[in-house]
């Protein structure tokens, strides 16, 4: 905790944030820089939903697109489907994920950091690799674990089947419903100042019971962004509920938006009614999230850091052995799927006169544009890790470390992108860069793509960062002050090494999201410009998955080789349990 | 009387060359050779076309190499990615494509009310690109736009709607299409979703013009039919068997599979009395007005509906034919058959019943 302040300090800090008033232009800056990002594409999507005219005739605006988006048969049942599967899959995944960061940042158990790679890899792995794998191991059909266990006694009539509620849901925890809560999670544990517990300790608390009365609420902000953002994912989420749900008559929001916004030629109106819906379900958890976060005191990290772990004792190797069991679970099967079905003749068939090859691999090694699109992805991926980190941890600092008018405004507009699925948001963003003249000039070449990453991903960066700055004590901060560091000087040389672990988390997040993520490119991308993905999706679309497979452990290779470089950087000048 | 029979086959051989010489110079209209030039002297050509590697070798393979000199600028994406940026680039002063490629709905509805197309005859100057014999059922009845000027379907693959799995399903089981509705086969059908643009929408229509629509909306109500987007997913569920009866099966995904020596024993059911049609899939263009690059794209439309342009289609494009007649077949079972009165499906006089369709199954489909 923070410990007394002398009467100077506080003066200091005064003349320190009045200095900060050319901080008042950086916060107008700053908001007028995300707000023309975020909130023009966002309104030219709401106006557009009162457009009642195709996109090939002139504007005729009223309410019949919201009338038929809303009379679309089963809407309100996809919209209950949502909701059913957002919080099953959050009563399931939170406790497991909490478990499991504590584990690997505040226990002694074997292999921690192994396994913490392991869940980077599992988080870092395409949802629709992972779901493909499991598909191919529950097909109640024929599934291999299903045929494989059929003539079992006892279990042999169980059958597995992956295209029900709770398959869709096991996809989802296995893809990165468990992987994303680790990797956001277990940094803040990591920073946790060992005080209270070992004061839990003394008090004759259990390692349990301390890890739930005082561990836990400790990490409450953490948790309540990790459940925010977990829960707005659900209505932005659609590929595993199309693979999975769509077969058997179950579908949800997201599912309906996608359909209009594809159908030929798209009802962007209808869709942009329904992703409307979402702004309003925003508009409540903003300020919900500010009032919980900001009602109770979090600082973890001060002067007087002591980062310690839990000896587990006897626990140790039955934990170490259940957090091994889910890696497993979580990294075999897409690893197995991505990397197996690119050696295989057809994937998925193992009863073939030839059932691997190594063709697809001559033949993808033998394509020019996958050079081509190697090359365009490491420019857009690592320009977004690198600007999109220092942009956002900037942003999170101004939310939570100042007191500058306007931050609830820029917490507001850092939110509101996930609320808009991605069909949507790429046709924002076309309509930004093509509508403001500045960009036009650039239309057709790779800085737009560039600014399109950096800015993507935008609510969870800004998200970690704020989670991360509440837990962090100012007392460093102001002693960087007393020794007559300014601002930027204390920003660079204090907040951004104490915060070295989130700024590589959030830079490998935004490398990732840059190599994976294909829908708010699809509109300005040329072939010049197209990067992996885009060649992935237009091998799929050939029928070509077996190379499709090779072109994602490419983009697979590229995300983990820069996570264990910018790892590696970030454990070294951050801070590590001893 | 050797060298007598030398010198007259000699004479023979020069005479036949110079007659196809003269052939092959009539060919080709005067003033070809400077379109050639000039299309080399803008020296690129920028086509926005269907997606997939496929697709892009079928389309611009040949013509790459015929005209290195020409550099392909290909951007292949799917009409509804495609149609709603092209519309707004062009709203926005931006004129980057020459040529459009691909299903005729989305470009017919979005493309052509804002102006985008320039009449296609008066691009056409080689004799052998519109000549009427060599086109099924003539030149003109590919055109797929009311006025029959602007758009233009080269692709001549018939619709295939229904496909069994013969381990599973004897073929002569089902004796006509219609047979479908009958509750043995409920829950044992995939169908591509038509509540989409697509194959599946177009089965639907079809199966909607052949037995009217009480049928098809019963049909898609009541048969626990499996609808997906995913057209390897429905490929694979057929040829695995666990689906065996396939509604809109792509055939271009059956012949991956067949090339690896899997789903042989997937078979089409014929029935002669089911409306017959020509689904173009993506086998269809336009010249975009205000395009950059004007020689080169009149260079490539010429040659597109050449008997060159066209075989490279109908052999590279994963079993799609075309309506020339001087062509390789790509695919026999989807063949065009002489002396059968094909419907257009895709024309923009259908658009409205294709809309039509897609609502009903919205309706109908259970969720």
């Amino acid at each position: 905790m923070a410990g007394p302040r002398i009467p100077a300090v506080g003066a200091r800090l005064r003349a320190w944030r009045g200095s900060l008033n050319g901080g008042v232009i950086l916060m107008a800056l700053l908001i007028g820089v995300m707000g023309f990002y975020v909130i023009y594409p966002l309104v030219l999507i709401l106006i557009n939903s009162f457009n009642t005219a195709t996109i090939a005739e002139p504007p005729v605006y009223g309410l019949q697109a919201w009338r038929d988006a809303f009379s679309e048969p089963g809407i309100w049942r996809s919209l209950w489907n949502s909701i059913r599967v957002g919080v099953t899959l959050q009563i399931v995944a939170l406790p497991i994920g909490i478990c499991i960061s504590w584990l690997l940042a505040r226990t002694n158990i074997y292999g921690a950091g192994v396994f913490e790679l392991f869940f980077w890899i599992s988080f870092i792995m395409p949802t629709v690799a992972t779901t493909f794998g499991w598909m191919l191991l529950l097909d109640p059909n024929t599934g291999l674990v299903n045929t494989t266990i059929r003539g079992w006694p006892i279990i042999g009539s169980i059958t597995f089947d992956i295209y029900s509620f709770w398959g869709i849901i096991w996809a989802h925890l296995v893809s990165n419903g468990i992987s994303t809560k680790v990797m956001l999670m277990t940094p803040a544990f990591r920073r946790m100042d060992a005080s209270l517990e070992e004061a839990s300790r003394m008090s004759g608390a259990s390692t349990w019971t301390t890890m739930w009365r005082i561990t836990v609420p400790m990490m409450t902000p953490v948790i309540i962004v990790v459940v925010l953002l977990s829960v707005i994912r659900i209505f932005s989420s659609f590929e595993t509920e199309l693979l999975l749900g769509v077969p058997w008559g179950f579908y949800v929001y997201s599912t309906k938006i996608v359909d209009l916004a594809r159908q030929e030629p798209p009802l962007v109106n209808q869709a942009a009614a329904l992703g409307s819906i979402i702004l309003v379900f925003l508009a409540a958890v903003i300020p919900l999230q500010r009032r919980l976060i900001s009602r109770r005191q979090f600082t973890t990290v001060t002067g007087h850091f002591k980062p310690r772990i839990v000896d587990l004792g006897a626990w140790r190797l039955p934990a170490t052995l259940l957090v091994a069991l889910v890696v497993f679970i979580l990294d075999f099967v897409p690893i197995l799927s991505v990397l197996g079905g690119s050696f295989m003749t057809r994937f998925g068939f193992f009863h073939l006169p030839k059932t691997w090859t190594t063709e697809y691999w001559r033949m993808a090694l033998g394509d020019p544009r996958l050079t081509n699109a190697l090359e365009n992805t490491l420019i857009v991926a690592v320009s977004a890790a690198v600007i999109g980190a220092t942009l956002f941890s900037l942003i999170g600092y101004v939310i939570v470390r100042t007191k500058l008018p306007g931050r609830s405004i820029l917490d507001s507009i850092c939110w509101l992108p996930s609320a808009i699925p991605g069909v949507l948001s790429g046709l924002g963003l076309l309509w930004l860069f093509l509508g403001t003249p500045v960009f036009r000039p650039l239309y057709g070449t790779i800085f737009l793509i560039i600014i399109a990453y950096i800015l993507g991903g935008i609510t969870l960066s800004t998200q970690i960062f704020k989670a991360n700055f509440v837990q962090l004590g100012n007392e460093l901060e102001e002693a960087s002050r007393m020794s007559g560091a300014g601002f930027w000087r204390t920003y660079w040389t204090v907040v951004l090494p104490l915060m070295a672990q989130t700024m590589v988390m959030v830079g490998v997040i935004k490398f990732m999201f840059a190599a994976q993520h294909a829908s708010s490119i699809i509109l300005l991308a040329t072939s010049e410009t197209r990067t992996l993905i885009l060649l992935a999706l237009d091998q799929v679309f050939s029928g070509h998955r077996e190379v499709a497979s090779i072109t994602v452990v490419f983009i697979m290779t590229l995300t983990l080789g820069v996570a264990l470089i910018a790892r590696s950087f970030g454990l070294k000048v951050g801070i590590r349990a001893e | 009387m050797m060298l007598k029979r030398l010198l007259a086959f000699t004479a023979w051989i020069v005479l036949a060359l110079s007659f196809a010489g003269t052939a092959n110079a009539q060919a080709k209209p005067k003033d070809w050779d400077a379109l050639v030039a000039a299309a080399e002297k803008e020296g690129q050509l920028s086509i926005a076309g269907p997606p997939g590697d496929t697709y892009r070798s079928a389309l611009i393979g040949w013509f790459q190499k015929k005209f290195p000199k020409i550099r392909v600028e290909y951007n292949g994406a799917s009409g509804r990615d495609q149609v709603p940026r092209l519309a707004r680039e062009r709203q926005s002063g931006v004129f980057n494509w020459d040529i459009y490629i691909g299903g005729p709905t989305s470009p017919l509805g979005a493309l052509k009310p804002i102006g985008a197309f320039d009449p296609l005859p008066p691009e056409l100057i080689l004799p052998e690109a519109t000549d009427n014999a060599k086109w099924h059922d003539g030149f003109r009845s590919g055109f797929m736009d009311v006025e029959e000027k602007l758009y233009y379907a080269f692709d001549g693959t018939t619709s295939d709607v229904l496909y069994v799995n013969a381990d599973i399903v004897a073929p002569s089981e089902i004796k006509a299409y219609k047979d479908l509705a009958d509750s043995k086969w409920a829950g044992k059908i995939v169908w591509e979703d038509p509540r989409q643009e697509g194959s599946g929408l177009n089965s639907a229509l079809l199966y909607k013009l052949t037995y009217g629509e009480a049928f098809i909306r019963k049909l898609l109500a009541e048969q626990k039919i499996i609808f997906t987007r995913d057209r390897r997913q429905l490929t694979e569920w057929i040829v695995r068997g666990r689906y065996p009866l396939a509604v809109s099966l792509p055939s271009d995904q059956l012949k991956i599979f067949l090339e690896k020596g899997i789903g042989k024993n997937v078979k089409q059911v014929e029935d002669a009395h089911f409306i017959q049609s020509i689904n173009p899939g993506f086998g269809a263009f336009g010249i975009l007005n205000r395009r950059p690059h004007p020689n080169a794209a009149k260079l490539y439309a010429n040659l597109l509906l050449s008997v060159e342009g066209q075989t490279s289609w109908a052999k590279q494009s994963g079993g799609r034919n075309s309506r020339r007649s001087d062509v390789p077949i790509g695919d026999p079972e989807a063949a065009l058959k002489p002396g059968i009165k094909y419907i257009q499906s895709q024309t923009e006089k259908m658009v409205a019943q294709r809309q039509l369709m897609a609502k009903i199954s919205r309706e109908v489909i259970p969720q």
